[in-house]
């Protein structure tokens, strides 16, 4: 008999230091216990997470944090939106990780879509925007012409990197890394976003290219 | 193209032959009688005395402007020399005083003079190399902890500790590796079977290092610090 996503998750977890204990409630939901607080974690395994795989386990309560197995999975702006609006975090494994350092793992923010979204606030070129899943936003400039864009925070992004989005969540017009250390992209990642008709750029040239 | 036009401390080499001369000159002014430091800090703000000097000038009408061999590219790396602002001055003022020959014997004197200072000699014993070395290895080190991509300040999305880091790579780190290597390459009969592997690895590293940061060309394969380099000319290894 297949393991449900939450024992999955129970295994993955018993050996983390910052765990003191872990409850399997129901085939996606576990129970975690650390230092600071205990909270009840959806956990789903996903290739792509929509409102209609959590809505149950949202709606019934308690969730402090919704979180999609697969390192490749997608969670989409529908998924993303009711987990916000049901007073849940959500993320991948990595940022249940992060998460469950804090004494309210609700409160979880990703340090790089925050810094993401503030840049775009706070830009004149950027009308207005909308993440539309884990990876893309849809970016709508103040001369109004809309551009979808991927925007990671790598230092140097890789051929990888860029197939493994493309596969997740299919085509879009930019790849954007924000990570201010870097010197550009590399000849194999430019040659494959010329054949994949995407645009290559640091983030303030994207910005101001809008 | 029209020629670039260099009016006396503005100059336009690309982005990577700045980052070249800059690195060749140590931080200070190649004129001999000069010396000068080319960085300074007022009020915690960092301040370039330093000026890409063309040997012959940008144009034709400019200190030895005439000098130069046909199809010469004038804004070049073999054509500029790093000066401080008044040395730029005074021998683009003075051309005939400073001609092409006298600049382009500072430009290699300096060289080597910023490389010798960096104490690459060959040593008669490992104790006496590692003590070479091992002073520019731990430097590099406290440089990359503090301020690399990797370092509690490349976390800063902002990219604040950027600048530094930068200036940091161009000015210590790239010339103390140079000196590493030098030392390394004098004092093989020094090295075990080994460290002659990790010098080898070493040395790409280098050279994909200074292509990322001099030449700001970005290789998907380069070649990260050989962790076994750290400990080169150790007393105790088997020798």
């Amino acid at each position: 008999m297949s393991r449900s996503s939450a024992e999955w998750l129970q295994d993955a977890l018993s050996e983390h230091t910052g765990v003191e204990s872990l409850a399997v409630i129901g085939p996606h939901r576990l129970r975690i216990e650390t230092k600071l607080t205990t909270v009840d974690v959806a956990v789903f395994g996903e290739a792509t997470l929509t409102d209609t795989d959590i809505r149950a386990e949202v709606e019934a309560g308690g969730v402090a944090f919704v979180v999609n197995v697969p390192k490749t999975g997608v969670a989409e702006a529908s998924a993303r939106e009711l987990a916000t609006k049901s007073g849940a975090a959500i993320g991948g494994v990595g940022d249940l990780m992060s998460a469950l350092s804090l004494a309210d793992p609700s409160a979880y923010v990703n340090r790089e879509i925050d810094y993401t979204e503030r840049r775009l606030r706070q830009s004149v070129a950027v009308q207005s925007f909308r993440l539309l899943d884990d990876y893309r936003y849809e970016i709508i400039s103040a001369a109004g012409q809309t551009v979808t864009a991927v925007i990671i925070n790598e230092y140097e992004p890789s051929v990888d990197c860029l197939r493994e989005v493309l596969d997740a969540v299919g085509p879009f017009d930019h790849f954007v890394t924000s990570n201010p250390y870097t010197y550009g992209f590399s000849t194999p990642i430019a040659r494959v976003a010329k054949e994949t008709g995407i645009g290559l750029s640091l983030l303030s040239d994207f910005l101001d290219s809008l | 193209m029209a020629d670039p036009k260099c009016i006396n401390g503005s100059t336009t080499p690309d982005g990577p032959t700045r980052n070249r001369l800059f690195a060749d000159s140590g931080g200070f002014c190649a004129n001999p009688e000069c010396r000068l430091t080319l960085f300074d800090e007022a009020d915690g703000k960092n301040v370039t005395l330093g000026d890409c000097a063309h040997i012959v000038a940008a144009s034709e009408g400019g200190a030895r402007g005439r000098e130069g061999s046909p199809g010469i590219d004038r804004n070049s790396y073999e054509n500029l020399v790093m000066l401080c602002v008044t040395c730029h001055r005074r021998v683009d003022g003075l051309p005939e005083e400073y001609p092409v020959d006298l600049l382009l014997h500072w430009k290699a004197e300096h060289r080597e003079r910023t490389e010798a200072a960096h104490g690459a000699a060959t040593y008669d014993d490992r104790a006496t190399a590692r003590s070479a070395v091992a002073p520019l290895l731990d430097q590099n080190r406290a440089i990359h902890e503090a301020l690399s991509p990797d370092s509690p300040v490349g976390a800063d999305l902002d990219g604040s500790g950027v600048p530094a880091w930068r200036r940091k790579m161009l000015m210590t780190i790239i010339p103390n590796n140079r000196t590493l290597l030098r030392i390394g390459e004098m004092n093989g009969h020094l090295l075990t079977e080994t460290e002659r592997a990790e010098l080898a690895a070493f040395r790409e590293h280098v050279d994909d290092l200074e292509r990322l940061h001099i030449d700001g060309v970005v290789e998907p394969t380069r070649r990260q610090f050989p962790g076994g380099f750290t400990s080169i000319f150790e007393v105790g290894v088997d020798e």
